[in-house]
């Protein structure tokens, strides 16, 4: 378990990164926090002739919440986001996705953008990136672009990001989810902290009036780690609970949509059926809880 | 040996009116140096000019080996050397292997029988280039079709092993009593299929061995850390084709926890000795990696398939026991073949059985090979038995800790002879079960169990519930029984007990110059805390502080052969090795004060650290008499050694055991257990709430080390249970190869441990102490499944399969008509849980199709 050779760089500017990229092209891969590279580099399923570190990018780490807007930088790590005040108030379930990753150590290290450009079907960020509607942000010699994150994940662990792409960050607008009459969820089923969730379902409520005994949900929104090749939304499951008071009704509607568009992979422990299963029952699971916290 | 600066200078927590240290939580004398990080683990071991060995594994599961072309390697500039076994095949012999007829060479021969057997060995500079120039071998296969599972192998229709004919290269049939007639006239015959998944311990360190020749002598010296360095040093020098005398194996004193798996790498330490061999005497290295280590290092444990059949009468009364199962031991039958003989040893558990019929089948698959792991065989056992009394109360109507009560054995019943002739020592489970479930009595009223919160709970869909038990820990193995399976069995009715050969417990002592006194172990240590242990008993034989013992390893020239640590030996081995070195050491001191004095040896005596003249006007401490015995000529007089004979040999009760070669464990500790459990019936996730154990391992040498050993038992009980499996795809490729997959059970997952003792001292041990080294990994699985039988009962699922994953679980839900979504209405009561079920009174299990089909 060691590395084959690779050439390192360690750019200090994005501008010098998204160069070393441009030149190289798919002779590079590069490294964040370096929590999956590492492991795919020592048992050599990746050979790359060049690694381009980027743990000095300072202009990609940190998280800004301005207006209705919160961009998180491509470096920002993990425990920086679960630990986030400012997060927590504007889209909690972010921190919430962050804090279910694996343990400290790990969360120390390992980066937002890191798990975006991952891409791993039972990835926290990109199922919750879906399920906010959150946009990805590129950069490369030509410019910046933006891709819808439903539109990012395309297969497993394949993505937009052309080879000479840097993720720079991730963003989502929150003025759909006013956090007086908001709620979120991340809810994971996973058998052990240092193990990838086997299902995990992203929910975010928003109801007409949190004093109202039973407030009647404006909108939803539903998205699933680990149940499809992508981050998968459920729409149906969306229509189900809107324009009216959550029920036990809808719940089984929003578990029939999801058992409907879940189409997993077997897994060891985990064969589709009981992937399917468990997408269902965590999904009616999020969905209550966003549905309780935006109700207050 | 080993250089280890043991000198211990923790403070002991004795309380000063205490009058041994023995029997005291003193502090380990280890653990400072773990902590601080001082302790020097194999993996720290660099000898000036070191090369490191890679290995190239076979990605196929089963495939002759067309060619290895090594050009390419060896013109690799880093390249030292590349071996095949060919090479080996040249110089050296095959490795011992557990059943006779194998042959098995350290690297893959014309064939690879599991998905990462080695084929080729490479030594470089480090192990980046070795694992450069490992990638330059180009090996091309042929690849054969692989057999995945034991129930496929008993087909014989791909063979393992061709020249063996078979798949099935051991089995046996026992019977003991007249179980014929008691399950003929039993009232109930009950009967069940459980399934116990390839599990084993995954130690923090992984193997390692650092090999350097020396060509003057013609000797190696061989640092690893090989488990029972001074037992299996047979596994290196005979492979290497040298004296036992001219092979040093040195374990460092610090091991990185082993719980058997590190018994059988010999692979590697004959590797790097080959190797520096072939290089004239440069030292090579080898660490295995953890891929290496979960997919092809040879250290994967049981995986079993039971049938399993109880004989009850309609008062309870437990008549007959029949248990058949097959365990597949993969690629090669490595020496723990003797696993699916030593449930014998607690063949009934804590139950009074007469009659029992006990047959096994080992079967070779294309995985890689099985070591031993925490409690041998035994674990699965339990797991089985307990699963058929479950199954047996049921069938009955009884309340099954009722049930179990009534057949428990009596404390009159002790030294209690098993049909299956081992002897339990001693023991009060019936008081051990009152005990449990008094412990758990809060917990019914009012807390985790009260009906009312059970209720309530249900319409949730999580289904409590516990199930107390009485489960059996075999200690202190004997080492005659282990070769039964090399033995001509029909002989072994001829045999007397005389027959039978044991391996003493070797210990040394001796005065250094400064008055401490310096032991040394004839075995190693992988984290069990023996320096403590032994300072702990020679402190109060010799009447000193723990911390004036420092105590340090032989390596396997200048020890005897013996058994060593395995087999939740030591507590008892010590106890006894310590109490007769002591007893000679103070016997020499005596005689040597008393020449110096030129007085007679009875007009002196011992006492605390010094010997007195008894008329009481001079004392000579431990230093003078080191001063004294330096100057003087002859045989030194502040030495002792002692080899401390098996404690079964003296008791009666064990000579049919001895006699016939049946499993002979002289002590029987005991864990009663009540795991709280909480089954999600919508998710499958099972999730322990409280784990309340009563414990009897008779005196406790040290408690503090007790209560460690059971939690790092439940701990990987909890996981076997759970969570660990190394399991395979059809192709026989394994798909638990990294830490991702292979789910060990870290803080979150193990539950708070609530420990109560009880004391029962070993009528046959010096100290009353019991062997504990395996309770927890013994005793756990078995009563979480039980316990999430207990919670499911409502629903008439069990756990018939362990690791009791949610994927199964929610297979057996749904197999009952349970959910998803259920709120506690869902479901038809069914009595009859997956796989079990009445039996029949007539005849056995018709093993074609028993044990283990595509049983999912």
């Amino acid at each position: 378990m060691k590395p084959a050779q690779f050439e390192y760089h360690r750019p200090d500017t994005v501008q010098e990164a998204v160069e070393l990229l441009d030149e190289m092209e798919h002779r590079a891969e590069l490294m964040a926090g370096n929590q999956s590279l590492g492991i795919m580099l020592s048992t050599r399923l990746a050979t790359p002739e060049n690694v381009i570190d980027i743990n000095r990018l300072d202009a990609l780490s940190g998280i800004e919440v301005a207006d209705d807007r919160v961009r998180v930088g491509a470096m920002t790590r993990h425990r920086e986001i679960e630990r986030s005040d400012a997060l927590g108030r504007a889209v909690p379930m972010l921190p919430e996705a962050a804090e279910q990753i694996a343990g400290p150590a790990v969360r120390n290290r390992g980066t937002f953008g890191g798990s975006i450009g991952e891409a791993d079907p039972a990835g926290n960020y990109p199922c919750a990136m879906a399920a906010l509607d959150g946009t990805i942000h590129l950069r490369s010699v030509d410019g910046e672009r933006e891709v819808p994150a439903d539109e990012f994940f395309i297969a497993h662990m394949f993505t937009e990001l052309e080879e000479n792409e840097l993720i720079v960050g991730g963003s989502v607008d929150c003025s759909p989810w006013p956090s007086e009459r908001s709620g979120m969820a991340f809810d994971e089923l996973k058998r052990a902290a240092q193990t990838w969730p086997t299902v995990s379902a992203a929910a975010a409520v928003r109801v007409d009036d949190p004093g109202a005994g039973d407030p009647t949900v404006e909108e939803a929104r539903l998205a699933l780690a680990n149940a499809a090749d992508v981050p998968l939304g459920v729409p149906d499951a969306e229509d189900a609970v809107e324009g009216e008071p959550l029920s036990e009704g809808s719940l089984e509607a929003v578990a029939e949509a999801t058992m409907a568009a879940a189409d997993p992979e077997d897994e060891m422990h985990a064969d589709a059926e009981f992937k399917t299963e468990a997408a269902a029952e965590y999904a009616r699971r999020a969905i209550r809880t966003a549905y309780e916290r935006a109700s207050g | 040996m080993s250089g280890s600066e043991a000198a211990p200078d923790a403070e002991p927590e004795a309380a000063p009116e205490s009058e041994s240290f023995t029997g005291q939580s003193v502090r380990r004398f280890e653990d400072r140096r773990i902590l601080t990080g001082e302790a020097e683990y194999i993996h720290d071991k660099a000898p000036e000019g070191t090369l490191e060995l890679a290995l190239v594994r076979s990605v196929h599961a089963h495939a002759e080996i067309e060619s290895i072309d090594t050009a390419k390697a060896e013109d690799h500039p880093d390249c030292e050397l590349v071996l095949t076994a060919e090479d080996l095949k040249e110089h050296y012999n095959p490795q011992p292997c557990g059943l006779n007829g194998f042959e098995e060479w350290s690297l893959a021969d014309g064939k690879v029988r599991f998905a990462g057997e080695p084929i080729a060995a490479v030594v470089a500079r480090d192990r980046y280039a070795a694992e450069d120039v490992a990638e330059l071998v180009n090996v091309r296969y042929d690849k054969l079709p692989p057999v995945a599972g034991a129930s496929e192998a008993r087909k014989d229709e791909v063979l393992v092993h061709e020249d063996e004919g078979t798949n099935v290269p051991d089995s046996e049939h026992l019977t003991f009593g007249d179980p014929g007639i008691a399950f003929e006239e039993a009232d109930h015959v009950v009967e069940g299929e459980y399934s116990w998944g390839r599990v084993s311990g995954v130690p923090l360190e992984t193997a390692g061995a650092v090999a350097e020749y020396d060509p003057e002598g013609d000797t190696f010296h061989i640092d690893c850390n090989i488990q029972l360095h001074t037992l299996v040093d047979d596994t290196v020098f005979e492979t290497l084709g040298y004296d036992p005398d001219d092979v040093y194996i040195n374990v460092p004193p610090d091991v990185g926890g082993s719980f058997g798996t590190k018994i059988a790498i010999h692979r590697y330490v004959n590797l790097v000795a080959m190797a520096s061999h072939q290089l004239g005497g440069t030292p090579v290295k080898f660490v295995e990696d953890r891929v290496e280590n979960l997919q092809g290092g040879d250290v994967h444990c049981s995986e079993r398939d039971y049938r399993v059949r109880l004989a009850v009468d309609d008062d309870g009364t437990m008549r007959g026991l029949d248990v058949f199962f097959t365990d597949d031991f993969g690629a090669w039958p490595h020496y723990p073949i003797n696993q699916v003989l030593k449930p014998l040893s607690v063949l009934t558990n804590s139950y009074h059985i007469d009659h029992a019929e006990y047959e096994y089948e080992l079967v070779l698959t294309n995985k890689t090979a099985q070591t031993a792991y925490r409690g041998f065989g035994v674990d699965p056992h339990h797991y089985a038995l307990e699963m058929v009394v479950d199954e047996a109360a049921r069938e009955l109507g009884m309340d099954p800790t009722e049930f179990r009560r009534q057949n428990l054995i009596d404390p009159d019943q002790m030294p209690y002879v098993l049909p299956s002739k081992n002897v339990y020592d001693s023991g009060d489970y019936p008081e051990a079960l009152r005990r449990i479930e008094a412990m758990i009595e809060d917990e019914r009223d009012g807390g985790l169990l009260d009906p009312e919160v059970v209720a309530e709970k249900r319409k949730e869909g999580k289904y409590r519930g516990t199930q107390p038990s009485v489960v059996i820990e075999p200690g202190v193995s004997g080492s005659d029984w282990t070769d039964r399976q090399r033995s001509d069995r029909d002989a072994l009715a001829d045999r007397t007990p005389d027959d039978a050969d044991e391996l003493p417990e070797h210990l040394r002592a001796e005065v250094a110059e400064d008055g401490t006194v310096r032991a040394y172990l004839a075995t190693d240590s992988s984290g069990q805390g023996h320096q403590t242990l032994v300072a702990q008993l020679l402190a109060d034989e010799l009447g000193i502080l723990p911390s004036d013992v420092a105590v340090d390893y032989l390596d396997s020239v200048d020890a005897p052969t013996e058994y060593g640590s395995a087999a939740s030996r030591m507590a008892v081995m010590l106890s006894g090795a310590a109490e007769g070195v002591g007893e000679e050491l103070r016997e020499n001191l005596v005689e040597l004060a008393a020449d110096y004095w030129g007085v007679d040896p009875g007009d002196v005596s011992y006492r605390d650290g010094g010997v007195d003249r008894v008329d009481g006007d001079d004392r000579l401490e431990l230093s003078d008499l080191a001063d004294v015995d330096a100057v003087r000529l002859g045989e030194s007089g502040t030495y002792a050694e002692f080899d401390y004979p098996h404690p079964a040999r003296d008791v009666p009760e064990f000579d049919e055991a001895f006699a016939r070669k049946y499993p002979v464990y002289p002590t029987a500790a005991y864990g009663a257990n009540a795991p709280i459990v909480e089954v999600d019936v919508n998710t499958g996730e099972v999730d322990i709430l409280e784990f309340y154990t009563v414990r009897d391992c008779g005196t406790m040498l040290n408690p503090m080390i007790v209560e460690g050993q059971a939690h790092g038992g439940i701990a990987q009980g909890i996981g076997a249970a759970l969570m660990e499996e190394f399991a395979y795809d059809d192709n026989a490729q394994p798909t638990a190869t990294t830490l991702f997959e292979y789910l060990l059970p870290s803080i979150k997952n193990v539950p708070d441990i609530e420990m109560d003792h009880t004391v029962t001292p070993s009528p046959f041990t010096e100290t009353g102490a019991k062997g504990v080294g395996e309770g927890g990994m013994i005793d756990a699985p078995a009563s979480v499944a039980t316990a999430i039988n207990a919670a499911l009962d409502p629903l008439g699922v069990t756990a018939d399969r362990l690791p009791f994953t949610p994927d199964r679980a929610r297979r057996r839900l749904r197999e009952a008509g349970v959910g998803p979504g259920t709120d506690g209405e869902g479901g038809d009561a069914v009595t009859d849980g997956g796989g079990s079920g009445r039996g029949s009174h007539d005849g056995r299990f018709d093993h074609a199709d028993s044990a283990g089909g595509d049983r999912r």
